[in-house]
């Protein structure tokens, strides 16, 4: 199973349609992304509860926007933009999310909600054992199957570092499942 | 499944089985279609340097309005001056890379100061290791250089003549154009002192599609990936198959072939101790080349099949297929057939140095002598070719 076979292929029209007010198609795009926008605002927050109101806050966004959508770039890089947006803004009013430790965030993941215990060690280590960054950086790519130039720009972090991060992290990944 | 692909698995499924489905809510909301997204879409970047963290006081009530205005000075120079000025010296504002076989990202800000050395691979870790822990903030780039190469050097590359580095700036990222001319002369005087002769091969490149994807699939640079596709537009060779080489011998293949299609690719500059050295490194591999040319030319029938195999047994490269590349151990063994590669080489140079004191350059080249068919006789004999060419040059 490699990357691409993850990427989520988003039909552009369906912004078209949800600008015209059809639910189903919201539903669609919703249902195609939801899944890839959690896993990037919860790598963000590290809290489940924030990650569900950015989410939703993200999605409402998309919905009152879809008549401004153009395509520039992959809608999945559209719609991280809004949602990282959301976030900056979530912690400019509220001042989150600075340095906090693995045990505080382990009450404000829902890993028991992973049923399999090896992806539980997984997801669990990437909240342990890499930074913020390095983590957002895995997820982005490997998750929301981002391209480390789409990731470069959202973050605006150079491309050279996402590459040396995605790589050093993952070799942390690998050395830890290794044991 | 590898254990990036577990990795890939276990995360997704893991991030699958805790996110939330709050459609329902979300239709809940009324619609009410925005004007702009400017503020949705702005390019702020999320994660910011510790050090640019803000000064947030407040000037007391009670002072005089002189000492307020004073104080709002401060404040004004404390809350957006210095967290400004922190952060373009703190971020990195472009890079360049290093490619030996350890790949090593430098980072520098936006005052062209050395911020951050980051490894790429495996190889480059340990490498990195060692420097960041001798890295001052003081220190000047030429010394951080100078750290660096020698840090690469005494984990046992650039050791020999034949070692290349590949040094690569994306023309994207700005600055990193200039960034590339001033590590020119910062290299150029370690090889100096450091009385080193290995050669650096610089390159500027865009990065597109194609070099992300070659980089992400075989665990290399962009530069390296973009380096891999620009030498493939001359050597006629995959990308992926070239990718699989070393620095120094995709160099190595480079020469050959731009000297064989007299093609030059500008955003490459090659730079070897002195032209005498960069000559003797890649010339004796270019004169076999021509060698090569002169026996196609003289039989038409030679298939390109034929031609790849004489190539490959000439310059020796069934005996470099046999070095695995990957690892750092085998790199040392990489290194060896590399040296091994090279005592042949030194061989034939010889052979051809005798025979340019008799003969003219333009025999050697030209292959129409009674020497140089002897010469190709013996060669050939040597290994022992069974190819149609072979047997119609020694006719000839």
């Amino acid at each position: 199973m490699g990357t691409k076979e993850k990427k989520t292929e988003i039909d552009e029209s369906l912004f078209r349609r949800i600008a015209d007010g059809d639910n189903d198609a919201f539903s669609d795009l919703y249902y195609a992304t939801y899944k890839q926008l959690y896993a990037f605002l919860l790598s963000l927050t590290k809290n489940k509860e924030d990650a569900e109101d950015l989410l939703q806050n993200t999605y409402i966004r998309i919905r009152n926007a879809a008549h401004l959508y153009k395509k520039n770039g992959t809608p999945m890089a559209w719609m991280c933009t809004i949602a990282k947006n959301q976030y900056l803004d979530f912690v400019r009013k509220y001042g989150k999310y600075q340095g906090v430790d693995f045990e505080l965030v382990e009450n404000t993941i829902p890993f028991s909600m992973v049923t399999n215990v090896e992806n539980r060690m997984i997801i669990e280590q990437a909240f342990k054992y890499i930074s913020d960054e390095e983590r957002t950086i895995v997820v982005m790519h490997l998750v929301n199957g981002m391209k480390h130039r789409e990731i470069s720009d959202i973050l605006g972090i150079p491309l050279s570092t996402v590459l040396s991060k995605y790589n050093r992290s993952l070799k942390k990944m690998k050395a830890i499942i290794e044991g | 499944m590898n254990k990036k692909d577990k990795i890939n698995k276990g995360l997704n499924e893991a991030f699958s089985d805790m996110a939330p489905d709050i459609l329902d809510k979300i239709l809940m909301s009324d619609i009410q279609p925005v004007e702009s997204l400017e503020s949705d879409l702005r390019d702020e970047p999320v994660f910011v340097e510790k050090s640019s963290k803000k000064h947030g006081w407040v000037p007391s009530m009670a002072m005089s309005i002189v000492s307020a205005c004073a104080v709002m000075c401060i404040a004004v120079l404390g809350i957006l001056v210095i967290p400004l000025h922190n952060q373009a010296v703190n971020t990195v504002a472009c890079s360049i890379t290093f490619d030996v076989n350890p790949s090593i990202s430098i980072g520098y800000n936006k005052k062209g100061d050395i911020i951050s050395v980051d490894a790429n691979n495996k190889d480059a870790e340990k490498v990195v290791d060692q420097i960041n822990n001798k890295f001052d903030k003081k220190m000047k780039n030429d010394k951080k250089i100078d750290m660096t190469l020698s840090a690469i050097k005494k984990n046992g590359y650039l050791k020999e003549k034949s070692s290349v580095v590949l040094v690569s700036a994306d023309i994207d990222e700005k600055n990193s154009v200039s960034v590339i001319n001033n590590v020119k002369s910062d290299i150029s005087s370690y090889r100096k002192k450091s009385d080193s002769q290995f050669t650096v091969v610089y390159q500027e490149y865009k990065n597109d599609d194609k070099v992300d994807e070659l980089a992400e699939k075989k665990g290399i640079s962009k530069g390296k990936a973009a380096y891999c596709i620009k030498v493939s537009k001359t050597v006629k060779e995959k990308p992926a198959e070239i990718a699989e080489l070393s620095v120094g011998k995709i160099t190595k293949k480079y020469v050959q072939a731009q000297k064989k299609n007299k093609k030059v690719d500008k955003s490459i500059i090659i730079d070897a101790v002195d032209d005498d050295n960069e000559v003797k490194d890649f010339d004796e591999d270019a004169i076999m080349v021509d060698l090569n040319e002169t026996e196609s030319d003289n039989s038409e029938e030679t298939t390109v099949e034929d031609e790849n195999e004489v190539n490959a047994e000439i310059i020796g490269e069934d005996e470099t297929d046999e070095c695995s590349e990957d690892e750092s151990a085998n790199d040392l063994e990489e290194e060896s057939c590399l040296m091994n590669d090279d005592i042949d080489f030194e061989k034939s140079e010889d052979k051809y140095k005798e025979e340019a004191t008799t003969k003219p350059d333009k025999d050697i080249f030209g292959g129409k002598s009674d020497d140089y068919d002897s010469q190709k006789g013996v060669k050939e004999k040597k290994n022992n070719r069974k190819s149609k060419i072979t047997d119609e040059l020694s006719d000839f």
